[in-house]
């Protein structure tokens, strides 16, 4: 077996290390934000509608309009506020509730608030909890996946209530920083369906399908075509060709999580909705998911995707995966991670509970919400069968019914597959985060929890205990100096519970 | 006995009243229009419901390089398209009316919803320098 194939962290552990970070009250999930745009034009709403249009019809960016906006209290003027999204916004008809981004700097070169140039207001379209948004990156984010933050804000446009939004970070370069030690590499944004095919060397013909972000003066595309090539590389071969520009170990935790999410609108069926981003440590894509107000869905799937049952056709790099049998059964064993330690009610219950008790007072008074407060209660725990404003009939899964139902069904599939999660994948996990930092480390990395680490192992990662201490503090320092470079499993145990955290030394 | 009538009773008035707020129009149509998810899709995807529209000799004229409308279709549990509407956004009248007839006349899609439900897709079309994408929703 191959040494990647459980190389579990893979870029994964970056997501920890907050402490510097931006935005920090801005993604305070602990309350309620509250943001006030003004605008001098009383027929703002018109016009950032019309903005909408002309470039959906136009397929050109959309226009921001200027205002002014205060942000829990602190004014920033000639900021620019658009309508964006795509399905989200066309797909609410005459909704006023529609996706909106705030860009602090579209007027005023380097203006920020908290550091943050640009916030994205998600509506909450198709989603009578609210929450699948919050929740998805909650998820992934407990499983040390770099993903955006997210934190809910009251939204007042010239004084009038418009509604309960959900806030999500911007993929930036500023949150590059945050995730990542090397910062200045090629940032992708997929902004069309695409299969990721090879299209030739031609750099115009990948352009209707990604954006390159950073670094355009330089505008180098080779990586990501030459990403499409190794996807085209024929199976007998795309394994190791895969290995070589993509980070797998990354990009299969994310392909387990969407698929445990039912999230269609994702690369493996719909073709969109992330980000590839060139890590100039490692030279591999990296793969950055984006948007999941559909995830939670009623599109099931096996875990090992049937190409006729799909909204779109086979994308070629899930399907090249699964027919693999290394990469197949690693991606098994993701499921198996993510299944066992993080898409839990033991780790997100509490995370749904407190949510739906900190938004529900402001979603009822919200007269633009798409669905009824008692669909909103009802759709937490339960699947609830409600009519959207356009009179159209969905079942809507209930957050914590979907997990439970998950934990069962893709217990089966895995069973069906012949395929055991191992014993370091069936932990429980603790409810607080645990760090460890940093990561990829040298030769030492400090482990640190809320509450006492009672007990702190280190195995390899096919599960040999390599090291056990009895820590009792919060915090401690670990040295591998004498292992080998590779991944390793840190375990610790706590008053909360157990947490198995994958660690690389460099 | 009289339970039971009771639970009948009380399950055919859920059942009606269910009903009654799924109906668009008349109170005698039980017809739910439901967002299916995957369970009703036409050949291998987006892409054949494109190519379906290009045999269509749907096209812009020249000199017009990007044009884009949401069209929104009703389908039954036989897999035909029984409504087809533009949503949002427009190509111009007069291809949009065609695009429009081409959806109900388009072969059967495969779907599993009941008997008594129609499915409700999206299709984004998209014609940029005369060539034709399709995105489903």
């Amino acid at each position: 077996m191959k040494k990647w194939i459980f190389s579990l962290a893979g870029g994964l552990i970056a997501g920890f290390s907050f402490a510097q970070s931006n935005g920090t009250q801005l993604f305070d999930e602990s309350f309620v934000h509250r943001i006030d745009v003004t605008f001098q034009q009383t027929s703002f709403w018109d016009s950032l509608s019309n903005y909408y249009d002309e470039g959906f019809n136009s397929g050109t960016d959309v226009k921001y309009m200027m205002g002014s906006v205060t942000v829990d209290g602190t004014v920033i003027d000639s900021i620019g506020v658009k309508q964006k999204g795509f399905f989200s916004n066309w797909g609410a008809g005459d909704s006023f509730k529609k996706p909106l981004k705030i860009s602090m700097n579209q007027y005023v070169s380097s203006q920020k608030y908290n550091g943050i140039r640009k916030i994205n207001l998600s509506n909450g379209f198709q989603d009578p909890s609210m929450m699948r948004d919050a929740l998805a990156y909650k998820f992934m984010r407990s499983a040390g996946l770099d993903v955006p933050r997210t934190a809910y804000t009251k939204l007042y446009l010239n004084g009038t209530y418009w509604g309960l939004y959900l806030m999500v970070e911007e993929v930036d370069k500023r949150a590059l920083k945050n995730w990542y030690t090397a910062d200045s590499g090629n940032l992708f944004k997929c902004i069309n369906n695409t299969s990721l095919e090879y299209q030739g060397n031609s750099v115009a013909n990948y352009q209707d399908e990604f954006e390159l972000q950073t670094n355009e003066t330089a505008n180098d595309w080779s990586r990501l075509i030459y990403l499409t090539k190794k996807i085209a590389t024929p199976q007998a071969n795309f394994e190791d060709s895969i290995l070589q520009v993509l980070n797998i170990d990354q990009y299969l935790y994310v392909l387990a999580a969407d698929i445990i999410m039912y999230n269609w609108d994702s690369y493996y069926d719909h073709g969109r909705n992330f980000f590839l981003y060139q890590n100039p440590e490692t030279n591999l894509m990296d793969w950055i998911p984006w948007d999941y107000n559909l995830a939670f869905s009623t599109s099931n799937t096996d875990l090992i995707i049937d190409y006729s049952q799909t909204l779109d056709g086979p994308k070629q790099l899930v399907k090249k995966i699964q027919e693999d049998p290394e990469l197949r059964s690693s991606f098994f064993d993701h499921v198996c991670i993510l299944m066992d330690n993080y898409f839990t009610l033991g780790n997100l219950e509490s995370y749904i509970n407190t949510t739906a008790a900190l938004i529900r007072p402001e979603l009822n008074a919200d007269n633009n919400k798409f669905f009824s407060i008692a669909d909103f209660d009802a759709s937490i725990h339960n699947d609830v069968n409600a009519v959207d404003p356009f009179g159209q009939w969905s079942t809507y899964k209930g957050l914590t019914q979907f997990i439970t139902e998950r934990q069962s069904a893709v217990a089966q599939q895995l069973s069906n597959y012949q395929h055991e999660c191992t014993s370091l994948g069936a932990v429980e996990l603790a409810l607080e985060s645990v760090m460890v930092y940093p990561n990829p480390f040298e030769s030492t990395f400090t482990v640190e929890a809320g509450t006492v680490i009672e007990q702190l192992d280190v195995y390899s990662i096919t599960g040999q205990l390599l090291m056990t201490q009895s820590p009792k503090t919060k915090k401690t320092s670990i040295s591998l100096d004498d292992f080998a470079s590779g991944s390793y499993l840190v375990r610790t145990v706590t008053a909360s519970g157990m947490r198995t955290i994958p660690v690389n030394k460099k | 006995m009289k339970q039971l009538l009771f639970s009948i009773s009380m399950s055919l008035l859920s059942v009606t009243m269910g009903f009654s707020q799924a109906t668009t129009g008349s109170q005698t149509d039980p017809v739910k229009v439901v967002r299916s998810g995957n369970k009703t899709t036409f050949g291998s995807g987006q892409q054949s419901v494109a190519e379906y529209l290009i045999s269509k000799n749907i096209s812009i004229g020249e000199g017009i390089t990007y044009k884009r409308a949401a069209f929104k279709l009703l389908i039954d549990n036989q897999g035909k398209v029984v409504e087809s509407s533009r949503f949002y956004g427009g190509i111009s009248s007069e291809i949009d009316a065609e695009i429009i007839a081409a959806f109900l006349t388009m072969p059967k899609w495969n779907t599993s919803i009941s008997a008594n439900e129609q499915s409700m897709v999206y299709v984004v079309v998209t014609l940029q320098n005369q060539v034709l994408t399709a995105e489903l929703y």
